[in-house]
């Protein structure tokens, strides 16, 4: 059951990336150097991406994610809804113990629930859509919703919704993380090392092969190649993508890049002039090159981006590409607009993000071309939060959503006029209504077709994001680290199934 | 020209011509001066415009200082650059130069409690270290040129003053201010046509020098992020963003690098030079 379980991730990008040359062996430690040092241990309440990778493998959730983008089973070993959607029911796995030596069962998630509730962690706002919980017995747990939501069981594949023992749930802040996962939280120290070992007692004997993993935190880039690069560490993320290239070339070295860790955008505001005024946004659109601004930000190890659903799964609509750079349509457009002669506009870019910087100031190239003038200006994230997206205090500006693997991440938040990162302005009653539909929808074939809609709408309608190209997670590891340590979900690792020869 | 005055100029040429060091310093002034003038006709390539394909490529005859890592022609960056060094380093020195001397002069001529007042002012500023008061200023006021410019300007106001006061008070004790005083003269006409001619010498060392110091300056700014904002070839930017590239691709940073150190260089061999012409007796701060 469990090896058919995991068997389910078998597809191609998973295999060519193994390249596997033998069994699994157990033992050893891993050294990995990563990029963005953990600050904080807390499933519920960090948002942090650097936090949800490294728990992806102390902590666990009812259901995970697959290569295919399908969720499969994790603590609960099926689900089911009920007729009319509203009614989810979990069995749960028997015999799984927490790193404390509980016995995991249904009052855990129960009270991992209600602390999300309680504490407004980050998952709070789904919580809402809750009616009632029941931990009908110690292995059945029922949620019953207000309506059919189907973005639930996306966001209960993920750290934000992951159980600890119902003891640890009454604490209103975690610094040592307990979980059912495969390795057990051993020590931090921030902005040094993350260490985690080995759980003995994991619900699936076989697992996990590695007794120690030490995350060295190393966020510099030249710096986190040349640990690696001297042999210091096993396993890097964050390759820069300039070095991508070598690294390909190089036979004793393993590279992978995989889609998606983050999807780029050019925002502009709607609310105020010039682009209120679509015709101005379609100049901008078709100013730009997307192709030559990912090659020249991510050196062509990027994807141009249609549509905010992840790339090659179901919700991506099959057909739409961006637009194509065309002058003179730009130039069509400014007319429309009543800018015949372009005009200028502040374009705030966040200085840490130096794919974003160079991507600007390409496209500060291209469109200066029909006389639209875009004045870079370098700004602290701090101040991309305060001005440009929570006082809307911009005119053009560029950012990035991190792994947007469920439709609902991808299509409501950035775009629903209610949605929790809406910022430009770009409001569509269709569109909301859409999307709202889309929620309600639990069959792929049902949804896929609105999100595919929704896509073209968002480009038709030239929403307040110009969506720019998709970045990889880009790694490098020694021959000898083997087995894909990607989770599918574009931004966290699981080492359970890794091991080094 | 009265005679006297001719006289008087004369002998400044002839001995400045005789100054090697500031012949050197002058002749690279020019140079930049005629390169920031004519950039746009000289320079070989679009310094703004992106060419992805030819990114990173080492010097050659068509680049002559190879291209950056967005296809850019670093020959045309660095010499669209010397527009943007010399204007900061002009303008803020010009700036500097008008406030300096005004609180400097008025300092040294009215002498007493406006004289404490406006010199322990001056101290206090002095007291930063202009690096950390430059930050500052262009962090309050966020990074543009024109800001760099302001701080710059507010940054080297002290050090004109300074050299404003001790040449006005000199000049105060001469006895043709005395004269002027005895004339009844009013105190304008004694600032502008007695006191402030006779503090140009100095005043002018202390510029040529500082001016240097401004250019510095602003390639560090820009070089923090806190300055020019990109695509503006600033030198001290172009390092910034070529650090990354140091590893294998090190043209991004050595001429620009270079540049800052020729502009530099020229201006403080001039400041040299000025001083060892006008004021032999060394009162000038550096």
């Amino acid at each position: 059951m469990l090896a058919g379980c995991f068997g389910d991730g078998g597809s191609e990008s998973q295999a060519e990336a193994s390249e596997s040359s033998g069994d699994p062996v157990s033992g050893g430690e891993l050294q990995w150097g990563g990029s963005v040092p953990v600050q904080s241990l807390d499933p519920h309440l960090e948002s942090a991406a650097a936090t949800a990778r490294v728990l992806e493998s102390v902590t666990q959730g009812l259901i995970r994610v697959n290569w295919d983008y399908e969720f499969e089973p994790l603590l609960a070993e099926s689900w089911e809804s009920s007729e009319d959607n509203t009614v989810l029911t979990f069995d749960l796995r028997e015999g799984v113990s927490f790193h404390d030596g509980s016995e995991f069962t249904a009052e855990d998630v129960y009270a991992s629930f209600t602390r999300i509730e309680e504490l407004g962690g980050v998952a709070a706002d789904y919580m809402e859509m809750v009616e009632s919980m029941d931990p009908v017995d110690d292995y059945t747990f029922e949620m019953e919703l207000s309506e059919p939501f189907a973005p639930m069981l996306s966001r209960m594949a993920t750290s934000d919704m992951h159980i600890l023992p119902a003891s640890l749930a009454e604490e209103s802040s975690i610094s040592e993380p307990i979980g059912t996962g495969p390795f057990q939280f051993e020590s931090m120290e921030v902005d040094s090392e993350f260490v985690m070992t080995r759980f003995e007692d994991y619900w699936d004997d076989e697992l996990p092969y590695l007794d120690r993993v030490v995350k060295n935190e190393i966020p510099d880039n030249d710096n986190r190649l040349n640990t690696f690069n001297a042999g210091e560490v096993d396993f890097i993320n964050d390759v820069p993508p300039r070095h991508a290239g070598e690294l390909e070339d190089d036979p004793d070295i393993d590279f992978v890049n995989r889609f998606p860790q983050s999807l780029v955008y050019l925002g502009v505001n709607c609310n105020e002039e010039p682009f209120d005024d679509i015709d101005a946004r379609l100049a901008l659109d078709y100013a730009i090159d997307k192709k030559e601004v990912m090659e020249g930000a991510l050196y062509g190890q990027g994807q141009v981006a249609a549509s905010p659903a992840a790339p090659d799964s179901e919700w991506e609509h099959p057909t739409l590409e961006p637009r194509e750079q065309d002058l003179e349509k730009a130039q069509e457009h400014l007319e429309a607009a009543g800018y015949p002669d372009g005009f200028e506009v502040s374009f705030q870019i966040p200085e840490q993000y130096n794919d974003q910087v160079t991507a600007a100031e390409i496209i500060e190239s291209q469109v200066s071309e029909v006389g639209i003038d875009l004045n870079i200006q370098l700004i602290t994230w701090s101040n991309w939060l305060g001005d440009v997206f929570e006082e809307q205090n911009f005119e053009a500006t560029t950012s990035s959503y991190l792994a947007l693997w469920f439709p609902d991440a991808g299509f409501h938040r950035p775009f629903h006029s209610e949605g929790a990162f809406f910022f430009t302005g770009w409001e569509d009653e269709e569109y909301d209504a859409l999307i709202e539909d889309a929620r309600q929808s639990y069959e792929m074939e049902e949804r896929a077709p609105l999100y595919h809609e929704a896509a073209e709408m968002l480009q038709e309608r030239r929403s307040g994001h110009i969506l720019l190209y998709w970045t990889p997670t880009l790694m490098a590891s020694t021959r000898n680290f083997q087995g894909e340590v990607m989770s599918p979900d574009g931004s966290t690792f699981r080492f359970e199934e890794t091991w080094l020869e | 020209m009265t005679e006297e005055k001719k006289a008087h100029y004369g002998r400044f040429l002839r001995q400045f011509r005789r100054n090697q060091k500031a012949m050197i310093g002058l002749l690279i002034i020019l140079g930049l001066v005629l390169t920031a003038l004519f950039a746009p006709v000289i320079a070989p390539h679009d310094p703004e415009a992106t060419n992805i394909p030819d990114r990173e490529l080492a010097p050659s005859l068509e680049h002559p200082m190879g291209t950056d890592d967005l296809g850019r022609d670093i020959l045309s960056r660095v010499m669209f650059g010397t527009q943007i060094s010399l204007y900061v380093g002009f303008t803020s020195i010009s700036a500097a130069m008008i406030m300096g001397t005004t609180i400097g002069v008025v300092a040294g001529y009215y002498q007493g409690k406006i004289d404490e007042g406006l010199m322990r002012a001056m101290d206090a500023m002095m007291s930063f270290p202009p690096i950390l008061l430059a930050l500052t200023i262009v962090a309050v006021l966020e990074p543009s040129l024109n800001n760099v410019i302001i701080a710059l300007a507010l940054v080297y106001t002290p050090f004109i003053a300074r050299v404003a006061r001790s040449a006005a008070l000199s000049v105060r004790n001469e006895s043709y201010v005395e004269a002027a005083i005895a004339r009844g003269e009013s105190d304008r006409y004694i600032i502008f046509r007695e006191v402030l001619p006779n503090c140009v010498g100095p005043l002018l060392v202390q510029a040529s020098i500082n001016i240097a110091f401004t250019m510095l300056l602003e390639a560090s700014l820009s070089f923090l992020g806190l300055g020019v904002q990109p695509p503006t070839p600033s030198w001290g930017l172009m390092i910034n963003q070529g650090w990354a590239f140091m590893g294998d691709a090190p043209w991004l940073v050595f001429f620009p690098a270079l540049a800052i150190a020729i502009a530099v260089i020229g201006f403080n061999l001039l400041g040299d030079g000025l001083r060892d012409v006008l004021d032999p007796k060394g009162e000038i701060i550096e």
